[in-house]
């Protein structure tokens, strides 16, 4: 079957006629969603914000999910039970998780691997090589963008009709009922009918207005990781009918990226994964922390970090002796025979960065207190200095020497809309929308309000978008 | 800083490019459960052309990875590796190819070159059968008695295609060790019994086009088994066809019986089988090539995919065609057009894209050698 043509999409007949369920966005949540509505024999359509090879949103950057399951398996290095993951949830996000939401969450998350199966995705089977994530998560094969593009096939099995450009301006509310959306297709507006609509077009983490109340003018220099139309129209929209936020305002996940990565979009290759093993300087050629502070692989304090900095521009320098202990990044690092030189090509000033790399090397004395590992804490640090480093403190001295300018980028923020169990959308009065309902992203501060757990995206919106799913297609059969 | 590498192509040429994409390759990953070329990448810190020849031999095109690939066009960094491959592997086939010939004459290019070796090939069948008969005429060659030694007597069929064999088969084999110097790079280790085995297991079952469990995204980005079915038939149609030829051989040397022989026999139920295989392989393939997603592939390389196909498409046609018609007065004719395409065909062997078989073979075994030397799993 071959891929839909962007032109051939918009008929009258599409636009002209009422709908039983709305799904605003095509990702992970929204695809589940659309799946569930039609499960029940509703005529559902698509709103694809992006073109036919953009789509599938913020899923297209992901590949782990955190399901719970009994026993170690294919996928699997051991059991993962719903106490540990609620255990692990509350770790992260402290008290103010939505206790009744995120129990719910965990418990359906047992059924959601073989649901993925059922409805074309595949997994990744456990390699050799340990992974840090092996007990609790499992991999999408291929990524977001193949379990984005099983869901689609399966669409399209099931006969449900997806539009791409479809921007989905606002909601049609009248009373506590919505009646439709103003969706913008390839520039013309158009009011579509529908009984019920499911909102699962991501979260705000594209919106520059809540960059810029975050940071400031700063914003400016924070990359966002994900695709750029995460700007949170339709979560605005539903503020601006009445709807409940949940999760913390100015609460955001970021982790160090490649100073030169695109501003948006870049996921995964553009992380840098130096940090440890490396010495940060800012901007004036001086240290500034404890790089050897957290464990590898702990990447949102640092994008946290960065977001301070003048410039929220750091730069990781690294010698030879430990380039290829870590993922190398995407672009060349930068590259030079001598401290002065490397300096000098990232325009820092040239005396301030040697005394910072020689007061460095100075701290370090060797005196057999481990070998470097970079796989744990290995205690290597240096003495007498401040600030120290804790682990991985290894001489800087062997050329060549690799240097990246790093920045903060934005992997999601954890505001949005507040739901029910049923996914209705609560209203800032206390009441609930009787046909909208929410989905992944765009709700997942329900359950994370503040925090980060891998895995934990692609999960609530498998979750969540079967509970929206459903429910938008139960709704649809009561008549207005 | 500029950032000339961070969108679009390189400036410079097929290695920076494939440097260039690799690269974002390995610094994403998502891609590993599909097939080894990924988890190979990761072991090749510092790429060297060799390693760019082992990689691209490596992939089977199943075009998993284009597809999951968030970074594949319209996205800025243009990750494309299925097309990338490709067109490693035909700077291969070019390498490789000017070791035989500085540069092919364009008479002897595409169509019209193979058109040509079957043409000379004919003129030398001829020729040879002429000097083997000597003064004696052409005996009647149709009947149901009708030999094939009596359109082309036996001493120079057997001349002619063992000469034609004997230099293909050295030729190729001199490739095959160059290819294989090549990806090893300076690699030392020595190759055990099972890895050989598990390599001839991969290649046999066609491993990397099952895309990892996913299937093979083609000829659009359907997963679908429909590939590696027609090409399996090809694979196992053609040693049937080689076992019909070897069985021959036995019942004419070893049993005396001459030929022709009976439809229910060894050697003509191999052929019949073996040659319906590779025509419903072939044309399978054609039909699955002319459909595909362009985007992920390497348009010159096509071209001479379709070569290849339609070249063992007509062999196994007019293989079947000589014996449908054995004994009609066209078998002459048909007989010495199916074997010239077959001297034709053993003679354009090393230029041809059918080395595909013994690169991936070398590569895939490369692979489970690696691997074996670091006790990793299969991918």
């Amino acid at each position: 079957m071959r891929r839909t043509r962007d032109s051939d999409q918009v008929t009258n007949s599409t636009l002209g006629a009422r709908w039983d369920v709305l799904v605003i966005g095509g990702g992970n949540a929204g695809l589940v969603a659309a799946i569930s509505a039609r499960h029940l024999g509703r005529r559902v359509l698509v709103l694809e914000r992006a073109p036919v090879g953009l789509r599938g949103g913020n899923t297209r950057h992901a590949i782990n999910i955190r399901c719970v399951h009994r026993t170690a398996g294919a996928y699997n290095t051991g059991s993962y039970l719903n106490d540990d993951f609620l255990s692990d949830l509350h770790t992260v996000a402290g008290a103010q998780t939505d206790a009744e939401l995120a129990a719910l969450t965990v418990m359906e998350s047992e059924s959601v691997p073989q649901w993925a199966s059922d409805h074309g995705v595949h997994w990744q089977p456990l390699s050799s090589a340990a992974r840090q994530l092996g007990r609790t998560n499992r991999l999408v094969l291929g990524g977001g963008k193949a379990l984005v593009n099983a869901y689609h096939a399966t669409l399209a099995q099931m006969g449900v009709k997806v539009l791409y450009n479809a921007v989905t301006q606002d909601l049609l509310i009248d009373g506590d009922r919505c009646t439709g959306a103003v969706v913008d297709v390839e520039g013309r507006a158009f009011e579509l009918a529908a009984r019920a609509v499911v909102c699962a077009s991501g979260g705000c983490a594209a919106d520059q207005d809540w960059l810029r109340q975050q940071w400031g003018a700063s914003a400016a220099n924070c990359h966002v990781r994900g695709t750029g139309y995460n700007d949170g129209t339709v979560l605005r929209a539903l503020y601006a009918h009445g709807a409940a936020p949940a999760g913390q305002a100015h609460s955001f996940h970021a982790v160090p990226v490649d100073a030169r990565s695109p501003r948006f979009d870049g996921g995964i290759a553009t992380r840098i994964d130096s940090i440890p093993f490396s010495i940060l300087l800012d901007r004036s050629g001086r240290r500034f922390c404890d790089e050897g502070d957290s464990l590898p692989k702990r990447y949102g304090a640092w994008g946290q970090a960065l977001a301070g900095l003048p410039g929220q521009t750091a730069y990781s320098i690294w010698d030879a002796k430990v380039n290829g202990a870590f993922r190398p990044p995407m672009c060349r690092p930068l590259q030079a025979t001598s401290i002065a030189s490397l300096a000098r090509m990232l325009g820092l000033d040239q005396r301030t960065v040697c005394r910072t790399v020689a007061s460095y090397n100075a701290s370090i004395t060797g005196t057999g207190t481990g070998t470097f590992d970079p796989s744990r804490k290995d205690g290597l640090c240096t003495i007498g200095l401040h600030p120290p480093k804790s682990n991985w403190a290894q001489r800087i001295d062997q050329p060549p020497f690799y240097a990246v300018a790093i920045r903060p980028g934005v992997t999601f923020a954890n505001l949005g809309a507040a739901v029910t169990a049923q996914a209705n959308v609560k209203r800032v009065d206390g009441t609930v929308f009787a046909n909208v309902f929410a989905a992944g992203e765009i709700m997942a501060g329900n359950i994370l309000p503040t925090g980060y757990l891998a895995g934990l995206g692609l999960t609530i919106a498998t979750v969540w978008g079967r509970i929206a799913g459903r429910a938008a297609g139960a709704a649809a059969s009561v008549d207005a | 800083m500029s950032t000339p590498e961070l969108a679009g192509k390189a400036a410079g040429g097929l290695f920076e490019e494939a440097e260039r994409q690799l690269r974002i390759c390995n610094a994403c990953r998502y891609c590993d459960g599909y097939c080894a070329v990924f988890t190979s990448l990761e072991r090749r810190p510092r790429l060297t052309a060799g390693d760019l020849t082992q990689l691209a031999h490596l992939c089977h095109d199943c075009r998993n990875c284009f597809y999951a690939c968030m970074y594949s066009p319209p996205h800025a960094f243009a990750v494309n590796p299925p097309q990338l491959f490709s067109a490693l592997r035909r700077a291969t086939y070019d390498r490789q190819r000017r070791t035989l010939v500085k540069a092919m004459p364009p008479a002897l290019r595409g169509w019209h070159g193979t058109a040509a070796v079957t043409v000379i090939a004919a003129l030398l069948l001829l020729a040879a059968a002429q000097l083997s008969r000597g003064t004696q005429p052409p005996t009647s060659v149709h009947g149901s008695s009708a030999s094939p030694y009596s359109v082309i007597p036996y001493a120079a069929l057997v001349t002619l295609v063992l000469i034609a064999s004997a230099w293909s088969a050295l030729t190729m084999l001199r490739m095959a060790r160059r290819h294989w110097t090549e990806i090893r790079g300076s690699a030392t280790r020595r190759l055990g019994w099972a890895v050989v085995l598990q390599t001839v297991a991969d290649a046999g079952q066609l491993r990397y086009l099952k895309g990892g469990g996913a299937g093979c995204a083609y000829p659009d980005q359907e997963p679908a088994p429909a590939r590696r079915r027609f090409h399996a038939a090809i694979l196992y149609g053609f040693a049937a066809l080689l076992l019909s030829t070897v069985s021959a051989s036995v019942a004419q040397h070893l049993l005396g019986a001459q030929p022709p022989y009976p439809i229910a026999s060894v050697p003509v139920g191999l052929g019949i089988a073996g040659g319906a295989s590779v025509v419903l392989g072939c044309s399978g393939l054609l039909i699955l090539k002319a459909r595909m997603d362009t985007v992920p592939a390497d348009a010159r390389m096509t071209a001479r995919d379709y070569g290849l196909l339609v070249t063992l498409d007509l062999l196994a046609v007019t293989g079947l065609l000589t014996l449908a018609l054995r004994d009609t007065p066209a078998y002459a004719a048909v007989l010495t057009a199916h074997l010239s395409l077959v001297v034709a065909a053993i003679l354009a062997a090393p230029y041809s894209k059918i080395l595909h078989a013994v690169y991936r073979f070398l590569s895939i075994l490369e692979d489970n050698a690696e691997r074996a030397a670091r006790q990793l799993p299969a991918s």
